[in-house]
């Protein structure tokens, strides 16, 4: 009777994180095409930063959205390997002097201001012709699984912050994992 | 030893615990001062110190555990580890959460005070006042930007190249760009003359262009830095005008750049730490509540670790105790330390040696008194005089094997019992133990008396000599009795006698005989005749009487002498059954009123003895069996002979029954000694002769009433292999 009860319990608490993470960012649609034999995805995506970490941006606090792209090979008896991985890592801050946002992206260093808040948002939840990798990489006789994921990392948060964030909701901003066959 | 081992191994995985929980504290209290090491090193540490503390509060319930489990079996010294565990818990903590309590305050005051409102206010007034100083320049660029803008307005498409430049440098801006409404580029001018490819205003600004208001902001420009972009519509004039409109992009003096970025990072800073400020606290909290229970959770620890050494020995005093009251007195207790209860242990050790000692002396003295027994309990047992040793109470604690013989019982219906219970018991032995007895209660110290049981083979004469011990205050503590049968010896000396008078009655008797007899047959023959007849008869006789009665004489001096004749036998080995019926067969023809009832086994064995003698003990006893007939009324005679195994003995038992009045009670005790008959013509030897001669064959005799008829009965056994 306890077990059940714990297992009823950590179920909850697992599904309750996943509603909180499909309320916090979804990926409505991806579109990944070839051009000169290079793969590039392009993803359409809603990202609603909560209501702490709003005030936390505006407040001084910077954090960091990421974009995990993962390319996983299929396999008959074993579990999926991954086979490519791309992460875009945007960095987003509040100027108060300007009252802009700043979006660095810090693979490529491009900084881009932007008025508000929703703006800066939707410029990070629109990708838009993200460089993959080769179609030469795919194997004819494989099948190959495509997934991305939005998230907001805990770890680029200000270190006092940390500690709070890994069990709170109102920093648990991620999407699920979005899946397609490639 | 396993246990042992374990626990080293416990408490030394709890030492290295708590070194390195030490250490890492000291590390995290490192990382606070230190914003680089925090965060790299926070989080790991938060984490390492939880396990820690994990760890730490396993080894407290371990312990905690093992003592409930101690208590519940009431092992020695979990009390005493309970008490000295909650007092070292209660004197440790009780300090630590004062001071916790205090830090606490002192931590919230301390951060509180990082933050005043003054401060605050000052900062925001400062941003505020840069934001007012940038926007004064700004509006001042925009009035400028917009008058160039109407300047251009009037110019034609073809001649702006011309223009722009010298309106760029005239206006002071670093870029100044035409653009179509819907932001592509119609011309540029710009300071640098690296860049190749102007800036163009994003989305939202287009947008606000479009609802014609005009755009100025700080902006950041790429590879230019910070710079003031003010963007305008053009106003459309003449025909061929399209609707453009206007950036310029206007540099910040390095100086006001510098001071506004400076109010910024200020500002930003200030409101990421008060933002922080719960955050810090909390992360400070936890430093300190982390520092906290790993004082407690160390200082619990420690408290069971020190219970524990320090009950240790008092444990093992407690079992050394419990071990000694069990009798193992090699206890030996490991000395713990130089202290007062190291020397506790040390005279532990001391007092188990000296009871050790004395333990094997008061054993040595045991197994000399033992010894000293058994060496008393052989001389006892190898003594031919029966002794007893009885208490004060008249209860008989000791005898030897002899006693016992001379009782002719078993030595343990001896031994422990009261002289009363005895007597009870065994009847027979009523005048030994009355003896006792009577001089017992007289409390004569040295006494010495001879008495007699009666036997139904004979009576036993027996020598009592009794003492009496004293303890050392003179007390009367026990009785010593020491006896001797001497029936032997009293009847040798009696049989000495009787065959010396037997001797010379015989001797002196037997040699007159011959010459009254011969006179009186002379006497006979020569008056016989010749008397007259008056004298004749009287003569007759007289002399016949004499010649009868000396006759009477002769047979019983001869009788006399055969008793007195010494033993000269001529063993050998001969049938019993033979003599038995040889004598049936004379007796029988002898007496031919009798009915004699035989009961002889044929296969009875062959005995070695004197045959004449065996003879005449059975014509003695059949002849007082036929005379006792003659004196009963019924004339029957009962004579049978078996095997039979007596105390591992084999004998042949002969009895003979008859049928006459009985033994005469009066002489029931003394019927077999010599001159002693009831017969009117009886020399009262032939019951004598019968018992010297199975004497002389080992054997026993004895004379016994019929129980059920009436007669004597005469019981012969004689031994089969003697």
């Amino acid at each position: 009777m306890k077990k059940i009860n714990i297992i009823s319990i950590i179920l909850l608490i697992v599904y309750a994180n996943e509603f909180v993470y499909a309320d916090g960012v979804n990926i409505n649609s991806t579109n990944i095409y070839v051009d000169n034999s290079i793969f590039y995805l392009d993803a359409s995506s809603e990202l609603n930063l909560t209501e702490e970490s709003h005030k936390a941006l505006r407040q001084g606090i910077s954090f960091e959205i990421h974009a995990d792209f993962q390319l996983l090979e299929k396999r008959k008896w074993l579990w999926s390997k991954i086979v490519f991985r791309k992460k875009l890592i945007y960095k987003l801050e509040h100027k108060p002097l300007t009252k802009n946002f700043l979006i660095t992206n810090l693979n490529t260093g491009i900084v881009n201001y932007y008025k508000n808040l929703d703006a800066a948002v939707n410029a990070i939840s629109n990708i838009s012709k993200m460089k993959l990798f080769d179609k030469n990489r795919l194997k004819n006789n494989k099948k190959y699984i495509a997934r991305i994921r939005l998230y907001l990392d805990i770890d680029s948060l200000p270190s006092p912050l940390r500690p709070r964030a890994y069990f709170s909701s109102d920093w648990n901003i991620s999407s699920q994992w979005y899946r397609w066959e490639i | 030893m396993k246990i042992k081992k374990g626990s080293k191994l416990i408490t030394l995985i709890g030492l290295c615990l708590f070194v390195f929980m030490l250490s890492s504290l000291l590390m995290m209290s490192k990382t606070l001062q230190n914003s680089e090491l925090f965060d790299r090193f926070y989080l790991a540490l938060l984490l390492f110190n939880t396990l820690g503390l994990v760890s730490l509060s396993i080894l407290i319930i371990l312990n905690l555990k093992r003592l409930i489990h101690q208590l519940k079996n009431r092992v020695i010294g979990s009390r005493m580890t309970v008490r000295i565990v909650i007092l070292f818990s209660l004197l440790s903590v009780t300090p630590v959460l004062v001071v916790y309590y205090f830090s606490l305050d002192f931590l919230h005051r301390g951060i509180d005070s990082w933050f005043d409102l003054r401060i605050e206010q000052a900062l925001d007034d400062s941003l505020e006042l840069s934001r007012l100083a940038l926007d004064v320049r700004m509006r001042e660029l925009l009035n400028t930007t917009e008058k160039i803008a109407e300047e251009l307005g009037e110019s034609n498409d073809s001649e702006l190249p011309f223009y722009i430049n010298q309106i760029r440098e005239r206006i002071n801006a670093n870029e100044l760009t035409l653009l179509t409404k819907k932001g592509v580029i119609v011309v540029s001018s710009s300071k640098d003359t690296k860049s190749l490819v102007p800036n163009t205003p994003e989305e939202t600004i287009l947008l606000q262009l479009t609802q014609n208001n005009s755009y100025i902001g700080i902006d950041l420009i790429k590879n230019k830095g910070l710079m003031i972009r003010a963007v305008v519509n053009l106003p459309a004039t003449g025909i061929d005008k399209k609707e453009k409109m206007m950036q310029a992009l206007y540099p910040i003096s390095e100086r006001m750049n510098q001071l506004a970025a400076n109010v910024q990072t200020s500002f930003i800073e200030y409101q990421e730490l008060s933002y922080l400020r719960e955050q810090l606290k909390f992360s400070f909290i936890i430093i300190l509540t982390l520092v906290l229970l790993f004082s407690v959770f160390s200082a619990v620890w420690a408290a069971f670790y020190s219970a524990r050494t320090l009950s240790a020995p008092i444990k093992d005093l407690a079992q050394g105790t419990r071990d000694i009251a069990k009798g193992n007195y090699n206890t030996k207790l490991p000395v713990p330390s130089n202290d007062e209860l190291g020397f506790l242990v040390a005279s532990f050790n001391d007092m188990t040696d000296k009871i050790s000692q004395a333990r094997d002396t008061a054993k040595n003295s045991q197994q000399e008194a033992e010894s000293q027994q058994i060496y008393l309990e052989t001389i006892l047992s190898r003594l031919s005089s029966g002794v007893i040793v009885l208490n004060k109470n008249g209860e008989i604690e000791k005898s030897n094997i002899s006693a016992a013989q001379i009782l002719q019982i078993e030595i343990d219906a001896l031994n422990q019992k009261n002289i009363d219970n005895i007597i009870n018991t065994f009847p027979k032995l009523t005048n030994f133990f009355e003896c006792i007895s009577n001089n017992i209660s007289e409390k004569t110290y040295d006494w010495r008396e001879q008495i007699t049981l009666s036997e139904k083979t004979g009576n036993q004469i027996i020598m009592i000599n009794g003492s009496i011990l004293t303890s050392s205050n003179n007390s009367v503590s026990k009785y010593i009795i020491v006896f001797d049968e001497i029936t032997a010896l009293v009847q040798g000396q009696r049989d000495a006698v009787w065959s010396e008078i037997a001797r010379r009655l015989a001797h002196e008797i037997k040699n007159p005989l011959t010459p009254i007899q011969l006179a009186a047959e002379r006497l006979r023959n020569k008056y016989l005749l010749n008397s007259d007849s008056n004298n004749v008869e009287m003569l007759d006789r007289m002399t016949n009487t004499i010649i009868q009665q000396v006759e009477t004489m002769k047979v019983m001096v001869n009788d006399f002498s055969d008793y007195a004749r010494s033993s000269d036998s001529k063993k050998e080995e001969i049938e019993i059954v033979h003599l038995l019926q040889e004598g049936v067969d004379l007796f029988s023809n002898m007496n031919h009123g009798s009915r004699i009832e035989i009961d002889i086994k044929t296969d009875l064995p062959k005995i070695y003895g004197d045959e004449k003698k065996l003879r005449q003990v059975l014509n003695n006893l059949l002849t007082n069996a036929i005379d006792a007939n003659a004196m009963g009324h019924d004339n029957s005679l009962k004579i049978s002979a078996k095997v039979a195994n007596i105390e591992d003995n084999e004998i042949i038992e002969i009895r003979i029954m008859d049928s006459g009045p009985g033994i005469d009670p009066l002489v029931e005790n003394n019927l077999l000694e010599p001159y002693i008959t009831t017969k009117e013509k009886g020399t009262g030897l032939g019951l004598a002769i019968v018992k010297k001669i199975i004497d002389e064959h080992s054997g026993t005799f004895w004379l016994e009433n019929n129980r059920e008829e009436n007669g004597a009965c005469a019981v012969i056994r004689l031994p089969v292999n003697s």
